[in-house]
């Protein structure tokens, strides 16, 4: 433990630095978004990474003396679940450099009943986000929409530009999500600014929510260590009335199996 | 479970699984199970939940082991981080939909978050008991106790016991540092 960071904060309120959260961190007491932000600053930071690897070992202990035999049947689950899944996630025991890609492709899949199910618990989540984005909405910006950014595409460009585009933008943690809609187009433009990179092995993936709370999968978010992306949603944002941000093992997944960094409201 | 040897074995089990040794994962099911599934029990308080959870847990080993990083802590620290961001993720979701069923029926918000009464009677969790209880001091303890068994989040933390953030945060660095010590056996 080095001494700078034991020492470092005892003034309350918000302006600790951002290595204040390493304890936090390793005690798994961080939102989603801090979490992510402080990921993105682990990988720049030896002494907190060596904090959190130390305090974590710590919290380890927590969970001793807790322990509890599962129900019998619950190994046989599991290890079926994992058999079914095993041949998309590895398919080459012999190739293990290809494992990263491969196991990107194998998203929730044959899990059904347990994929079902979490995607039933996530959609009242999204509801309810899409309904507290909608209360939300007092912060719609004017932004220098259709700049000439050289990783515009002109399918980009049209959606910004177009005569119907509707447009609504959320902040979080100092991160930035505007999306913008043209209902004539069909086409939804996401434009994430100051977003940290997701952290390793993980992929920003974007959703069309729909009223009834369910999401569908827009695609992800290019990485491509700009401080401003632009991406075009897939599928037609007919119907939905938010876009959802959530971190998912990379590659994506079919359903959201996380809660959403950030759900941005669209105008009916 | 935490020695040497241990630590090392489960090190190596979550290297093979990466690679897609299905053996390796069973063994490692097999030695790690009761841990993640108390933990898991404790913070869910729901035998039900936790039997899913504790599944879900085990799925995201098979397709994330390769994102197992030694350097950045042990494979039981990594795989109880795992569980216990799942456990707190349902009990958020289930805090969410509780509080719009709380004008009807409050009683439902009840079991899952009655535990300021334990802090206050000094009631002491059975992990942190076996470890360091007596170099905690109360302060620290509820800060963790809270975060980590209940799951709240450092800000939730400070808004429940009516204090700064930044001496949250505080109590949760010094306690863990003094938990950390007394599991390295007093070291400086």
């Amino acid at each position: 433990m080095s001494g700078t960071h034991e020492q470092r904060d005892d003034r309350g309120g918000e302006d600790g630095t951002v290595h204040d959260l390493a304890a936090a961190y390793a005690l798994d007491a961080v939102d989603d978004v801090e979490r992510t932000q402080f990921e993105a600053h682990l990988a720049d930071c030896a002494a907190c990474r060596r904090t959190v690897a130390e305090l974590s070992e710590a919290v380890v202990g927590l969970s001793e003396g807790l322990e509890e035999q599962p129900p019998p049947g619950m190994r046989q689950r599991v290890l079926t679940a994992v058999a079914e899944e095993a041949p998309r996630t590895a398919p080459q025991r012999t190739a293990p450099d290809d494992q990263t890609s491969a196991g990107a492709q194998a998203p929730g899949g044959e899990l059904t009943h347990l994929g079902q199910r979490r995607a039933a618990r996530h959609g009242r989540w999204w509801l309810a986000a899409a309904a507290a984005a909608v209360v939300a909405v007092g912060s719609v910006v004017a932004t220098q929409w259709g700049r000439d950014e050289p990783g515009s595409t002109v399918a980009v460009q049209e959606v910004l530009e177009a005569e119907d585009a509707q447009r609504s933008t959320e902040t979080v943690n100092g991160s930035t999500v505007h999306v913008v809609r043209s209902m004539a187009l069909q086409r939804t433009v996401l434009v994430a600014e100051e977003m940290p990179e997701p952290p390793q092995g993980q992929d920003y993936q974007l959703w069309f929510v729909h009223d009834d709370g369910t999401a569908v999968s827009a695609g992800l978010m290019p990485k491509d260590g700009d401080d401003r992306t632009e991406v075009v949603l897939q599928g037609d944002p007919a119907g939905a009335v938010a876009v959802g941000v959530t971190l998912e093992p990379e590659g994506g997944s079919q359903q959201p199996t996380s809660e959403p960094i950030v759900a941005v409201p669209l105008e009916g | 479970m935490t020695s040497h040897q241990g630590t090392a074995e489960l090190a190596v089990l979550v290297r093979a699984v990466a690679e897609g040794d299905q053996d390796a994962f069973a063994r490692f099911y097999d030695l790690t199970t009761p841990r993640v599934f108390g933990l898991v029990v404790r913070v869910l308080r729901d035998r039900a939940q936790a039997e899913e959870v504790t599944q879900e847990v085990y799925l995201q080993v098979w397709r994330l082991a390769d994102s197992y990083d030694a350097d950045r802590g042990s494979a039981l620290a990594w795989l109880l981080t795992l569980a216990h961001r799942r456990a707190v993720d349902r009990v958020r979701s289930a805090q969410a939909q509780s509080d719009r069923e709380a004008a009807y029926e409050s009683r439902q918000t009840q079991p899952a978050f009655d535990s300021t009464s334990e802090i206050v009677q000094g009631r002491l969790e059975a992990g942190l008991l076996q470890m360091a209880v007596h170099e905690l001091s109360p302060v620290q303890r509820a800060a963790i106790e809270l975060a980590y068994y209940q799951g709240l989040t450092y800000r939730e933390v400070a808004e429940r016991l009516d204090v700064p953030l930044g001496t949250v945060k505080t109590r949760i660095r010094d306690g863990l540092i003094r938990l950390r010590r007394e599991l390295e056996g007093g070291a400086p």
